[in-house]
C-alpha cells in the first residue's frame, strides 16, 4: 500500500524519467550538454509563466487565458525602458513597470471572476483579446531591438559562464513559488478556496481577495518571463507571446495541477514544462516539422489529463 | 404607471441579441451611406452563413454544459481536407465527404473523451483545436486553391434569387428547431444540461447524448468551413480561428445559458447575426483588425456578465 502511494505521488517524476530515457535512447544527440542546456533554457521561460498559471487554476475558477497577451503587453511597454543606453534606474523601473502592469492585468481578470462571478476561461480570453489589440496598437508595427546588458544577462547570459542565467531565475522563483504556496498564509488560503470556496468563506477566508491574488500573480509572473525573453529573443514585438497560454495549459496539465483547483504544486510545473520541452526538442533532432507541435501537445494534454483521472479515481476506491 | 412598465419589460423579448441587431444597424446605418442596400443586406448574410453554423455548435455544446472551442479549427480542416482532396482529383462532393470524415474523426475523439471521460470538456477541446490547426498546418502551409468554379456557388450562388448560404441556414436552423421542441432527442438534450444526473437516473444515455452532439457539431463545423472556403475560393489551415470564440459570444448573446438546459436554436441564430452585423460594420467602417479585437473582447466580456446576472436574478 505504501508503495502504491509513493507511485501515486511520484508517477509524473517516473514518467519524466522515462521519456527523459526514451529521448535519449532515440537520438543519441540529445544528451549531449548543449541540448541538454538548451531544453532547460526553453523551460525555463515557460515555467515560469506556469508557475502563475498554477496560481491562477488553483482557485479552481478556471484557466487563465490572457497569459501570452500579457507577456506580450508588458514586454513591449517595458522595452522602451531597457534599451542599450538607458541607465540602471531605468532598467528597474522598466521590469517595476512590467511586473506592475501584468499585475494590474491578473487584477481586472480577478476582479471580473471574483465580483462578477464570470467563467475565468472565457473572460480572460476576453481580456486577452483587448489586451492583444493593446500591444498592437502600442507597438504600431514597430520592432524594438538592443537592450540593456542586464537584461541580456538575464534572458540570454550565463552565471560563473556556465549556468544560463535564466535557469537559474526560473529555479528561483519556483522555489518562492513553492514555498508561498506551501507556508505562507496566502499560498495555503490559495488551496483551500481552490477546494471549497463555501468552507472557506464560512471559515472566515476572503475568497474574493484571494482569487485576485492568484489572477495577479498569474498576470505578474507572465510579465516576468516576458522581460527574460526580451532577453533572450534580443528583439520585442507585438506579438511575441500570444499563443503562449497554450504551452502553459499544457504544462500545468502534465503537472498534474487539477483543473476542478485546490489540488498541485509549483513542482508540477517544473515538470510539466520539462515534459513538454523534451518533446519539442526531441521532435527538432528528428526533424519533425513545427507543425505537428500543437499536434503532439494536444495529444499530451489529454493523455495526462486521463491518467490524472485514472489514477485519483483508484485512490479513492 | 408602473404596472404598465412592467407589463411592456415582460413582452419585450429577452434575448440581447434582438437589442443587439437593433442598435447595431442604427448605428452602422447612420454612419454608413448605402449600408441598408440590397447588395449589403445580402452580403451581410452571405457572410453570417459560416457563423450561423459555429453558433449552432456552440449552441447545442452549452445546452449539454459543455463548451467547444474546436469547432473553429475543425472548420478550417475540413476545408483543408476538402481542397486537398479537390486538387488531388476528386469531385467536389467526394472532397467534401472526406472534408466531413476528418471533421468526424476530432468530433468523435471530443465525443468520446466528453462523454466517457469527466476531463472537462474545454481542456478537451482545446487539445482537439490544437490538433486540428496543426493537422491542417501539416497538410498544407498555406492557402491552397480550390479548382472547381462551381464549389463557390455554395456561398455565393443563388436559388430563386435568395442566396444559398441563407437556405442553408435556414433549413439547418428550422429542421434543429423542430428536432430540439418536437423529437425526443431534443427533449433528452435539454435534460442532459438541465440536470445531468437526473437525466441519467431516469434512463437517458447521458455519455451518449454527450458523444452526439460532437458528431454533429464536426459535421456543422465542416459546413462553416466549405462555405468560409466556398467565398473563398481557397482554404487555409487558420481561417477559422477565433470563430470558435465569436460563435460562444454569439450563442450567449442570444440567450443560451452557460451552464446548460435553457435557450433555443432561434436565440443563437439571432446572437449570430448581431455578431456578423457588428463584424461587417465594423469592417465597412474601416476599423483596423485591432479594433475590432478589442470590441469583440469587451463584447465577449459584456455578455458573460449579462448572462451572469440574468441567472442571479433568476435565482
Amino acid at each position: 500500500m505504501k508503495g502504491k502511494e509513493l507511485l501515486i505521488k511520484y508517477s509524473r517524476v517516473a514518467i519524466l524519467v522515462l521519456i527523459f530515457a526514451g529521448a535519449a535512447i532515440i537520438s543519441p544527440n540529445f544528451l549531449r550538454p548543449s541540448n541538454l542546456l538548451n531544453v532547460a533554457r526553453q523551460s525555463s521561460m515557460l515555467l515560469i509563466m506556469s508557475l502563475g498559471m498554477t496560481c491562477a487554476m488553483l482557485l479552481g475558477r478556471g484557466v487563465d487565458m490572457s497569459v501570452g497577451a500579457t507577456l506580450s503587453l508588458t514586454s513591449c511597454v517595458a522595452a522602451g525602458f531597457l534599451r542599450t543606453n538607458d541607465s540602471a534606474g531605468s532598467v528597474i523601473f522598466g521590469i517595476l513597470l512590467a511586473v506592475a502592469l501584468g499585475m494590474l492585468v491578473g487584477t481586472v481578470n480577478g476582479l471580473l471572476v471574483s465580483f462578477l462571478h464570470l467563467p475565468a476561461m472565457l473572460v480572460t480570453y476576453g481580456v486577452r483579446e483587448i489586451i492583444r489589440s493593446l500591444a498592437y496598437f502600442y507597438m504600431n508595427g514597430d520592432v524594438v531591438s538592443g537592450f540593456h546588458s542586464s537584461v541580456m544577462f538575464m534572458g540570454s547570459g550565463f552565471v560563473f559562464g556556465v549556468i544560463p542565467t535564466q535557469i537559474i531565475i526560473a529555479l528561483i522563483l519556483t522555489v518562492a513559488t513553492a514555498w508561498m504556496l506551501k507556508h505562507t498564509r496566502v499560498g495555503r488560503e490559495l488551496y483551500v478556496v481552490g477546494a471549497n470556496p463555501s468552507a472557506a468563506r464560512f471559515s472566515g477566508l476572503k475568497v474574493e481577495k484571494s482569487v485576485i491574488l492568484g489572477f495577479a500573480l498569474s498576470g505578474a509572473l507572465a510579465a516576468l518571463a516576458g522581460i527574460i525573453y526580451l532577453g533572450r529573443l534580443g528583439a520585442a514585438e507585438a506579438e511575441i507571446g500570444n499563443d503562449f497560454h497554450f504551452q502553459c495549459v499544457s504544462a500545468v496539465a502534465i503537472g498534474g495541477i487539477s483543473f476542478a483547483g485546490g489540488a498541485g504544486s509549483a513542482w508540477g510545473a517544473v515538470i510539466g514544462a520539462l515534459i513538454l520541452n523534451i518533446l519539442i526538442n526531441e521532435m527538432n533532432l528528428l526533424g519533425i516539422s513545427s507543425y505537428w507541435q500543437g499536434t503532439v501537445n494536444g495529444v499530451i494534454i489529454i493523455i495526462a489529463v486521463l491518467l490524472d483521472y485514472m489514477v485519483s479515481r483508484k485512490k479513492t476506491k | 404607471m408602473k404596472q404598465n412598465f412592467v407589463k411592456i419589460w415582460k413582452k419585450m423579448p429577452s434575448s440581447g441579441a434582438v437589442y443587439g441587431i437593433v442598435l447595431f444597424v442604427i448605428i452602422f446605418s447612420a454612419a454608413i451611406p448605402g449600408y441598408l442596400s440590397l447588395y449589403n443586406v445580402t452580403n451581410i448574410t452571405r457572410q453570417a452563413a459560416v457563423l450561423c453554423f459555429i453558433s449552432m455548435c456552440s449552441c447545442l455544446a452549452i445546452l449539454t454544459n459543455q463548451v467547444d472551442l474546436s469547432c473553429g479549427a475543425i472548420s478550417s480542416l475540413a476545408a483543408c481536407v476538402a481542397a486537398r482532396a479537390m486538387n488531388g482529383g476528386s469531385s467536389i462532393l467526394v472532397g467534401c465527404l472526406f472534408g466531413i470524415l476528418a471533421a468526424l474523426v476530432l468530433g468523435l475523439i471530443n465525443g468520446l473523451l466528453a462523454g466517457y471521460t469527466p476531463i472537462p470538456t474545454f481542456i478537451i477541446t482545446l487539445a482537439t483545436m490544437n490538433i486540428a490547426e496543426s493537422l491542417g498546418m501539416v497538410l498544407q502551409g498555406g492557402t491552397i486553391h480550390i479548382p472547381y468554379a462551381e464549389f463557390a456557388q455554395l456561398s455565393e450562388g443563388n436559388i430563386l434569387y435568395i442566396p444559398v448560404p441563407v437556405l442553408l441556414v435556414a433549413v439547418l436552423y428550422i429542421r434543429m428547431n423542430y428536432i430540439l421542441k418536437n423529437r425526443r432527442y431534443g427533449t433528452y438534450l435539454y435534460a442532459v444540461g438541465g440536470k445531468e444526473d437526473a437525466a441519467w437516473s431516469s434512463g437517458i444515455n447521458v455519455k451518449k447524448m454527450k458523444l452526439s452532439v460532437y458528431l454533429i457539431n464536426a459535421v456543422l463545423a465542416a459546413f462553416a468551413g466549405f462555405i468560409y472556403a466556398a467565398r473563398l475560393s481557397a482554404a487555409n489551415p487558420s481561417q477559422g480561428s477565433g470563430l470558435e470564440l465569436n460563435g460562444i459570444c454569439a450563442a450567449v448573446l442570444g440567450g443560451v445559458v452557460l451552464g446548460g438546459g435553457r435557450g433555443s436554436v432561434f436565440g443563437a441564430l439571432l446572437g449570430a447575426i448581431a455578431i456578423s452585423i457588428l463584424r461587417n460594420g465594423m469592417n465597412m467602417l474601416g476599423w483596423r483588425i485591432l479594433t475590432q479585437m478589442m470590441v469583440i473582447g469587451f463584447i465577449l466580456i459584456l455578455i458573460l456578465a449579462i448572462d451572469v446576472k440574468k441567472k442571479e436574478a433568476e435565482s
